[in-house]
């Protein structure tokens, strides 16, 4: 504990040292005052240019295989959006605000219609910048079909789709009949032949020319789908139209054998 | 292990009961002018030795097994003149008046404290501890003394700083003052970083609730935090040594010199370095906890105390440095403080109670934090701070006086910003801000006796203060404070009123941001936010000389504080949410209740509060409900156990949604327990305190303030040597 001893009688000489001590501090005092700028002593300033930071965010959105814009994308980044035009640009403002300053991340998120999301967290500059994203197209698509119809009733489909991913899962045929003017629908699941370079995989699907329902005879029309679906959800339909009596071939192991109730012999199983 | 620390702690319990028949010393210990009771004064016997400090209320009660007929009762104050009275004069119960300390044998009215401000200020609701009761507590980390205090809750962090906050208000409606230095201007924001202050440097540590104060509570609708340091004395040289969880290190020196008869020197240096776990909400919205285990934290400290009188006056000076180390990953950042004060205390010119202090803050962070793409944002942002203050006491018709307060307060601040990259640095922020303000305020204290009757006391409080800004701002507030005290035997009761304006002024920050905006929208200049509180009171203590417990008391407060004008900022990524229309009415209800010396070894304290707040977007973060409880015991040979049990009911947090719509987040309320056990002994000159804890630390080290806690065990030794 702290004990003080006053001390009543004893001398002068602290008080008069102190004294010109104090004498001399004022009068550094008084000089310093005199010398600085008194409009900082009283006087206000609250001029702070730019304070409040905001920024802008653009850049452009492009198709990463194949090299063209991206347009209609949605940009995301924090809680705010913007779409991308023509070119795949886009722009938009956006708010710093202190928990910027913590080095929080920020969450984007590119999206567009058949292409892969894109999602990152990043720490921003805090300066005007440019972002440009590069999407993956995830759908698979669907190139070339065709139809070759063989005497025995049984015509052969056969279709070429390219998948950058390379995660086709189903592959379906879906034809058209007709009995008279009543048109009917039948899906066919299409089997794997073989995988080229560049993702780009081959199906075939036998389907007979003629089907009986109903006391009914329905023949095969020009006109046909491909649905391709993968392994991320994305699914492509394709509609093909084309007359009866061209008959060609995309690839080579096409030639069915008679028993058509058994489409896989003689093929490995499809990729499922 | 708490609960086997607390079964052993209440073992120890009845071991040793005193007899009733050892003389027993108690009574209270005021101030001689204004009546004013003295908390943490040294009340001992100079021949047998045994003692004790008084508690707030100025109370001491202490028992002496082997007391001496002709032994001296002594008590000692800092400021005050060393009372010694014969222990045969001394009757239990009796009111020990000293008389500050006096100059060449004159009477002097002011109390020689640096804290005369404080003292002279309207009376409202105080709570004080004193060093032996922190020390008991042992913590290293100043926010958890806090929580001895009822109605105070902790936030903040390392980073931020260790803040509090007073009956539901802000951290920035709280100011704090050490020594008389309001360090609430340090922080950006005007909330006072209480992590500067090393907890062993603290003599005394007062919490002053209420929004109205006039000399020091300028803009504190919660309350002031009035904190003294150790002054030089004697000879004393001390080390403590801690560590703990989390990596922690921690060491404190003290040692004190006088030099010669009349000058004193002293010096404090401490040093921490731990490895916080921090847990964090990553996405703002209290969905999922994140941690991060790559922190590094270093702080020193380093304060020099010198302090001289001479006939007729008292001189002081302090010279203090902070100094942080903050570290993790993609994250570095340093601050440095320093802060520099005198103060002048006595006679001018043969004209009485002057005081005069000033103070000199520097304070500089730098941070350098790297982005996503590898460049590098550094910042450097420096504060200055200047304040001066002159303080004048006249007394008047024999019992009355008044206070007179003159001010000037000068701030400061410099941000610098740039962004390097790997091809060029780019500034992004550059500007420099100041503002200047002063003001005058005046106390009026008239103190009446009922009939002549010195049991039945009036003390009525007038106090006012003007305040002009440099920008253009001028303000009238005021206040008024009635305390009725009755005493009665072993009882006193005091019932208290107090009501009055305050108003606080935009900071530097915030007033820049306004002007910015300005010149965007058509959004204004800032108003001062105002605050109506009132309160009404009721204190009761009695004394029990009976065996099994020594004193009770118990306070019972309801008050209100309405603000106008309440600023509300919030910015996010697509909304900017800041505006001044903002009214809130907080309605509060403490109660609080204290048992002492249970049969000689044990003390108790509970309190409770309950807060109705209207619009939770402006005091989001507080808890509806709040209850501590204390327990102190001294089983015997110098062991000590503090219990320290604390309840936080839901609290609500709030953001804006993706709509720009406010929502609200409903915060699940937590309760727990922190343990300290210690042994205290002495070796001849030498004095020990050895110490193990188990506390709980408050984190609000989110991107968003949010109380985490986390356990954390340390094991403590004290050295004194005098």
């Amino acid at each position: 504990m702290v004990r003080i001893r006053p001390e009543k009688q004893s001398g002068h000489t602290p008080t008069r040292l102190l004294t010109g001590v104090g004498a001399v501090g004022l009068l550094v005092l008084l000089l310093l005052l005199v010398h600085c700028d008194t409009d900082r002593l009283w006087g206000s300033r609250f001029e702070a240019f730019p304070l409040t930071r905001s920024i802008v965010i653009q850049g452009t959105v492009m198709d990463r295989f194949q090299e063209k814009p991206v347009r209609g994308a949605t940009v995301r980044v924090g809680d705010q959006e913007a779409l991308t035009n023509f070119y795949g640009e886009y722009r938009l403002e956006f708010y710093l605000s202190t928990s910027f300053d913590r080095n929080k991340p920020v969450d984007i998120k590119v999206s567009a219609e058949n292409y892969i999301s894109f999602r990152d967290r990043v720490i921003l500059d805090p300066i005007d910048q440019e972002i440009n994203f590069q999407l993956d197209y995830g759908a698979p698509i669907i190139g070339d079909a065709v139809r070759h119809v063989f005497d025995n009733g049984i015509a052969v489909f056969q279709v070429r789709l390219l998948d950058f991913q390379n995660d086709v899962t189903e592959v379906v045929l879906e034809l058209e009949y007709k009995s008279d003017d009543t048109p009917m629908t039948i899906s066919y699941p299409m089997y794997w032949i073989a995988s080229g370079d560049n993702g780009i995989q081959l199906f075939q699907r036998e389907a007979p020319i003629y089907v009986s329902r109903d006391f009914k005879q329905y023949s095969i029309t020009a006109t046909f789908w491909i649905i391709a679906r993968d392994d991320m959800g994305f699914v492509t339909r394709k509609e093909f139209v084309q007359p009866l009596d061209q008959n060609r071939a995309l690839f080579l192991p096409y030639t069915p054998n008679d028993n058509t109730q058994n489409p896989t012999n003689g093929f490995d199983s499809p990729k499922m | 292990m708490l609960t086997t620390i607390l079964l052993i702690g209440l073992c120890l319990l009845p071991a040793k009961a005193i007899p009733a028949q050892t003389p027993t010393y108690h009574g209270w210990v005021q101030d001689a002018s204004t009546h004013q009771p003295l908390p943490g004064a040294n009340v001992y016997l100079s021949r047998s030795g045994s003692g004790t400090t008084t508690d707030t209320t100025g109370y001491f009660r202490f028992t002496s097994p082997a007391a001496l007929p002709n032994d001296t009762l002594v008590v000692q104050y800092v400021g005050y003149r060393t009372l010694r009275i014969p222990l045969t004069t001394f009757r239990n119960g009796q009111i020990l008046y000293l008389t500050p300390r006096t100059f060449a044998g004159e009477t002097v009215e002011v109390e020689a404290t640096p804290t005369d401000m404080v003292r002279r200020d309207i009376g409202v609701a105080r709570q004080s501890i004193h060093f032996r009761q922190i020390e008991n507590y042992g913590t290293t980390e100043i926010a958890d003394v806090f929580k001895l205090f009822q109605a105070v809750q902790l936030t903040g962090n390392d980073l931020d700083g260790r803040r509090i906050e007073i009956r539901g208000s802000n951290a920035d409606e709280v100011n704090v003052y050490v020594d008389g230095i309001l360090i609430n201007q340090l922080g950006l924001d005007f909330a006072a970083d209480l992590s500067i202050i090393p907890v062993e440097t603290i003599e005394r540590l007062e919490v002053l609730k209420g929004a109205n104060l006039t000399l020091t509570g300028s803009g504190a609708f919660g309350g002031v935090v009035n904190i003294t340091t150790q002054r030089p004395g004697n000879f004393q040289a001390s080390l403590n040594i801690k560590t703990g969880s989390f990596n922690n290190r921690y060491g404190f020196g003290r040692i004190q010199i006088p030099l010669g008869k009349k000058w004193f020197v002293d010096y404090n240096g401490m040093y921490q370095e731990y490895r916080p776990t921090i847990e964090y909400y990553p996405e703002d919205r209290f969905a999922a906890l994140d941690t991060n285990r790559h922190i590094f934290t270093r702080k020193s400290n380093h304060q020099l105390n010198l302090y001289t009188f001479g006939q007729h006056s008292e001189w002081r000076a302090k010279l203090w440095n902070y100094n942080l180390f903050y570290r993790k990953p993609g994250w570095r950042s340093t601050r440095n403080t320093l802060l520099a004060a005198a103060s002048f205390k006595g006679n001018v010119l043969g004209s009485r109670d002057w005081e005069f202090f000033v103070s000199a803050n520097w304070n500089r962070d730098n941070l350098e934090r790297v982005t996503t793409r590898n460049n590098r944002v550094l910042s450097d942002l420096t504060g200055q701070q200047l304040n001066a203050r002159l303080l004048k006491a006249v007394a008047f018709g024999g019992t009355n006086s008044v206070q007179l307060l003159a001010e000037y307060f000068h701030e400061e601040l410099s941000i610098h910003e740039e962004l390097q990259t790997p091809e060029q640095q780019i500034p992004t922020q550059d500007f420099l801000l100041y503002d200047n303000r002063a003001a005058l305020g005046a106390v009026f204290r008239f103190e009446n006796w009922v009939n002549g009757d010195s049991t039945r006391r009036w003390l009525t409080y007038l106090g006012g203060r003007y305040e002009v800004q440099a920008s253009g701002g001028q303000y009238v507030t005021n206040q008024v404070g009635i305390r009725y005290t009755v005493t009665r035997r072993t009882w006193q009761w005091t019932p208290y009123f107090n009501f009055g304006k305050n108003v606080k002024l935009p900071y530097l920050i915030d007033n820049a941001f306004a002007q910015y905006l300005s010149t965007q929208t058509a959004f204004g200049t800032l108003e001062p936010e105002i605050n109506n509180g009132s309160e009404i009171g009721l204190e009761v203590a009695k004394t029990m000389p009976q065996w099994w417990a020594s004193r009770w008391s118990a306070s019972i407060a309801y008050f209100k504080n309405i603000t106008t004008n309440k600023l509300l900022r919030q910015v996010g990524s697509a909304t900017e949410v800041y505006y001044q229309n903002g009214r809130n009415v907080t309605r509060g209800l403490e109660i609080t209740a204290a048992l002492k010396e249970i049969l000689g070894r044990v003390d108790v304290q509970a309190g409770w509060i309950h807060l109705n707040i209207s619009d939770r977007r402006f005091y989001p973060y507080k808890p509806a409900q709040r209850a501590t409880l204390e327990f102190r015991v001294r089983p015997w040979h110098g062991l000590y156990l503090t219990l320290v049990g604390f309840y936080e009911g839901t609290s609500t947090a709030w953001f804006v949604d993706r709509a720009g719509q406010f929502q609200t987040v409903s915060i699940a309320p937590f309760r727990d327990m922190d343990v300290v056990l210690g042994w205290r002994t002495r070796v001849g000159r030498l004095r020990l305190n050895f110490q193990a804890a188990g506390y709980n630390v408050f984190d609000a080290s989110g991107y968003r303030q949010y109380l985490l806690k986390k356990q954390f065990f340390q094991l403590g030794v004290r050295l004194w040597y005098e």
